[in-house]
């Protein structure tokens, strides 16, 4: 995709996540959705999750991620593995987020009917996400879903991080304490300088993912969950109490963060399956080639 | 294939074929056979065997990709010689010692000093020579553009006088690349001029520093009215600077990517060491330092492509800087802690113990961390600057 094409989509995503729309699948089409994604689909793919993920935004997207892997119309709708699937043990846990707010056409990726689903919105930490939770059985067909699905939620915790760390640039820039900017103090300076080149890092990590998603979708995942956290960790400090105020853009930040870390295997998990795959002398796929 | 050189070959050719030529039973074998066990013994032998290797190797003509044909080499970019390190690395041998100045130092003295880069790289590059990096001072670390070790006009050339510290390989250096003061001593990075001279000339003295390790691989020199000739000169005189800015690039990129296939190998070793029985807390170790070493090997193959493709590399490289430096201390820190007390005691664990001691200094050398910290927050994220007007605190 060229540098003028890829601007466009980014400026036309980015307004669609304003208000994102119920049906993601119905607006994307309306885009021509079908033919970017047929000119490059992991770039299209990595700008319209970077998108919803620096929007806060909440849609059924990765059904279409989902859709595309198994040859499906991409309206299909899917019920996921609940938040705790897909840890180094395998899919076999019972829990499932529906990703979708329309309980009545989600349908498994097993093509079993769906029986007693019942969807309820998420509490606790992901209260107000948007997202939905069930009971659902995990899905058998999934393993294929799984290395791109994983691909694209690290592409939208990108897109998080990188909200996360312009709020508190912004903020440090404008609060002023003892009669400076607090962006002036060396200790801020360098707690989002970290973040920075954690975020950075975890960038290039998912740009090489994108050449090989079945394969790198984990480690993806794994490295933009664990940089993420950090840059929340840091945007939630030097914002101070603000940024721990309900409806401020960084404490939703650190929600989506972690609620996404969960989904689909959170990075500690993901790298401790690195780590044993290492000792059994099965080295994991390489990020990035020269 | 004997010679790898009788046309140049594709980047995917060159993978390919170097790494079929590494294998057990590939080409190379025989030749290779001295190098398998790795570098072992002092510190002093580390270097000799790496000039050894980097003698077969270019003799054999796969390390003269990456570098152009004026000092010996087939031409292509730095994207060759990434690919070079990698494919080392991975066959189970390593980065020859020497070429890590080479790959910081050569890249500026080419662009900088052509005629001089035609002199003496060929040397460098075939494995006879050493050479050794003069920036740090007893009182110029982080804060580069304070040095004060002098160079006067002299005749037609420059008499240098000052002290050098913390050069890697400094005591084993046929030469010297040296960055002195020719302008006042205020003239901070703007009076800063680059010179490589014969480390054995004259009125140099070289006193090895052991590190703490015990490893003696650093030295200290002093400059005592030190002749050189002005063709000794890198760049513009007063112009060290931008030659010191445009190393820093080469710095950043590949000596990482140099870095990162070493490190990668580190770790497959100590899996291999701690074994399938390992403490449970083995694989949340190995794993995420696995996954630093990732991060920086896709950071590093983005700027290295950067670079090949003519780009200039920015501030934001002190991001890759800090990647590393953790990754470093990451892959270590694992290895102190899955080796348990045998880290501590073990002979055979020496080089454990050296690397993590030498880990210690990534997020030193090169403009410290802190320092890196401060450029991307000046520079890539414009955050407001540090000043050092007191706060109404201090005021009172």
């Amino acid at each position: 995709m060229d540098t003028d094409l890829h601007d466009l989509l980014r400026g036309t995503l980015r307004a669609l996540m304003q208000e994102p729309p119920a049906d993601i699948a119905a607006a994307l089409a309306g885009l021509g959705w079908a033919e970017v994604l047929g000119a490059d689909p992991e770039d299209a793919t990595g700008l319209l999750f970077g998108e919803q993920g620096s929007a806060l935004a909440s849609t059924a997207a990765l059904d279409g991620v989902a859709a595309r892997v198994l040859g499906l119309a991409p309206d299909t709708r899917f019920v996921w593995p609940g938040l705790d699937s897909f840890r180094a043990g395998g899919p076999e846990v019972a829990g499932g987020v529906v990703l979708a707010a329309i309980p009545g056409s989600a349908q498994l990726l097993s093509g079993d009917p769906a029986e007693g689903l019942d969807p309820a919105p998420a509490e606790g930490f992901a209260s107000g996400s948007g997202w939905y939770v069930d009971d659902a059985p995990a899905p058998p067909g999934g393993a294929a879903v799984l290395g791109p699905a994983r691909l694209a939620v690290a592409e939208e915790l990108l897109g998080v991080g990188g909200r996360a760390l312009r709020e508190a640039c912004d903020h440090v820039g404008s609060r002023h304490q003892f009669g400076r900017p607090i962006g002036s103090y060396q200790s801020v300076r360098h707690r989002l300088a970290g973040a920075y080149a954690e975020l950075t890092g975890a960038e290039a990590v998912v740009r090489a993912a994108r050449t090989d998603p079945a394969a790198l979708g984990a480690a993806a995942k794994a490295v933009a969950g664990r940089a993420c956290g950090l840059v929340v960790a840091e945007a939630v400090q030097v914002c101070g109490g603000m940024g721990l105020s309900a409806e401020h853009p960084v404490a939703r930040c650190a929600r989506r963060t972690h609620l996404l870390d969960a989904f689909l295997g959170r990075a500690t998990d993901l790298t401790r399956a690195m780590g044993a795959g290492l000792l059994r002398g099965d080295v994991p796929a390489l990020t990035g080639s020269f | 294939m004997v010679c790898a050189t009788s046309v140049r070959l594709p980047l995917d050719g060159f993978r390919d074929g170097f790494r079929t030529w590494l294998a057990p039973d590939g080409a190379g074998a025989e030749v290779l056979a001295p190098f398998r066990a790795g570098p072992a013994g002092s510190h002093e032998d580390h270097v000799a065997l790496g000039l050894q290797l980097s003698a077969v190797l270019w003799e054999h003509g796969w390390k003269r990709y990456g570098w152009p044909e004026t000092v010996g080499g087939v031409g292509g970019g730095p994207r060759y010689r990434a690919v070079y390190y990698d494919e080392l690395c991975r066959a189970g041998l390593f980065v020859p010692e020497p070429d890590q100045p080479t790959e910081v130092l050569a890249p500026a003295v080419l662009h900088h000093a052509p005629d001089l880069a035609e002199h003496v790289l060929p040397g460098l590059l075939a494995g006879r020579e050493v050479w050794g990096q003069g920036f740090s001072e007893p009182d110029a670390g982080s804060d580069l553009a304070s040095l004060r070790t002098r160079a006067i006009q002299a005749g037609s050339g420059y008499r240098i006088n000052g002290q050098k510290t913390w050069m890697s390989n400094g005591h084993l250096a046929h030469r010297l690349f040296v960055l002195a003061r020719t302008g006042t001593p205020e003239s901070r990075h703007r009076g800063i001029t680059a010179f490589l001279l014969d480390a054995d000339a004259p009125g140099v003295t070289r006193r090895p520093l052991v590190f703490a390790s015990g490893v003696t691989e650093l030295c200290e020199v002093f400059f005592d009215d030190v002749e050189v000739s002005a063709d000794t000169v890198v760049g513009q005189v007063d112009g060290g600077w931008a030659v010191a800015m445009y190393l820093l690039q080469y710095e950043r990129s590949m000596y990482a990517a140099q870095r990162q296939a070493w490190l990668l190998a580190r770790l497959r070793d100590l899996a291999a060491l701690v074994g399938g029985d390992a403490h449970p807390a083995a694989a949340a170790v190995l794993g995420r330092a696995w996954a630093a070493v990732g991060t920086v090997r896709a950071r590093t193959a983005e700027t290295v492509r950067r670079l090949d493709g003519g780009e200039m590399v920015g501030p934001e490289a002190s991001a890759d800087k800090i990647l590393l430096a953790t990754a470093e201390q990451a892959v270590f820190d694992a290895a102190k802690e899955l080796l348990g007390a045998g880290f501590l005691l073990d002979p055979d664990n020496r080089d454990w113990r050296d690397q993590w001691w030498y880990s210690r200094a990534a997020t030193i050398y090169g403009g410290s961390i802190e320092v890196q910290r401060t450029i991307l927050a000046d520079h890539v994220l414009s955050l407001p600057p540090e000043t050092s007007k007191p706060s109404r605190v201090e005021e009172r």
